[in-house]
């Protein structure tokens, strides 16, 4: 059996942690992308590409799983809600509520802990996207 | 070729400098500027770097932090461009676009039209409610919710102390 150096799986090793590295995200990202003619996109953060001859429309949203917390390290926290309004092949608007990190547990833990029922409810309602209509709505005549 | 002479025709810009047109228009907590280009446009904004050669627009929402800070209206040439992160853009561009971000490595000859809702860093605690079109940009609303404090009350958040508005 041929037994690999030292220094050369070391070489292994750091290659394989940084090429993991660079595939792990660093931002919560959400994004909605429409492309008509000819494209060609990849991602570190998701080791995917694709190529595109036409016409196609994308919504998604990349989550970082790996950030550091007083535990150790776990998925990012984050608690959103969108609503989006489309024209056509464009997006012509969008409203959200988000919530990243302590925020975002802190919030929750507060919705846990609160024993007021309208406080409760108020709380539990805050990332239902339809508490705020898209004020397109409101204004068109 | 042919991008590239129109591109050479129509000027060039490097960040907020060159052959731009922008609009600052002031909204509920929020600056949206609007950068027209035509021609080469080599952006590299943190939150938004590429080139862009053809014509477009790219928006920006910035969070408010004072009525002085910006000139609402129209600028040209220059582009005053906050030198912070962005909370949301918009953009639009027809010809070869190109952008290098991690999460968006892309090239697009044609129409590309993209919006970012978000893009946080992973460590960062943020919390905010933000509507925004933009064809609309004076509609945009940004409220950021600062405190964990202001978490205590949330249905405080909303003007009528009522979060039900939906039918």
């Amino acid at each position: 059996m041929r037994i690999v150096p030292m220094a050369q799986r070391f070489a292994i090793a750091a290659g394989v942690a940084l090429t993991l590295g660079a595939c792990e995200p660093v931002n919560l990202y959400v994004a909605h992308s429409t492309v008509v003619g000819l494209n060609a996109a990849g991602s570190l953060d998701r080791s995917s590409g694709h190529l595109i001859v036409g016409y196609d429309r994308h919504f998604g949203a990349i989550v970082p799983k790996s950030v550091p917390v007083e535990e150790g390290e776990e998925a990012m926290s984050v608690l959103s809600c969108s609503d989006l309004k489309v024209d056509g092949i464009f997006l012509a608007g969008f409203t959200e509520y988000l919530a990243t990190g302590r925020a975002a547990t802190g919030f929750a833990k507060a919705v846990a802990a609160d024993t007021d029922p309208a406080q409760k409810t108020a709380m539990d309602q805050m990332f239902d996207c339809y508490v705020a209509p898209i004020p397109s709505d409101q204004t068109e005549p | 070729m042919l991008l590239l002479a129109a591109a050479l025709l129509g000027g060039c810009a490097l960040d907020n400098v060159g052959l731009l047109a922008a609009r600052v228009t002031s909204a509920e907590g929020a600056w949206v500027v609007d950068v027209y280009s035509a021609g080469a446009y080599l952006h590299t904004r943190a939150d938004d770097p590429g080139l862009q050669l053809g014509a477009g627009r790219r928006s920006y929402v910035f969070d408010k932090r004072g009525e002085d800070e910006l000139a609402p209206g129209w600028h040209y040439f220059t582009v005053p461009l906050p030198d912070r992160p962005s909370y949301a853009r918009d953009s639009r561009s027809y010809g070869l676009d190109t952008t290098v971000a991690r999460n968006d490595l892309s090239i697009t000859l044609g129409l590309r039209a993209t919006t970012v809702m978000a893009r946080v860093d992973a460590d960062d605690s943020r919390f905010f409610h933000l509507t925004y079109l933009p064809e609309q940009p004076a509609l945009t609303r940004l409220e950021i919710f600062e405190s964990e404090g202001e978490l205590a009350c949330a249905s405080c958040l909303w003007p009528n102390g009522s979060p039900s508005q939906q039918e």
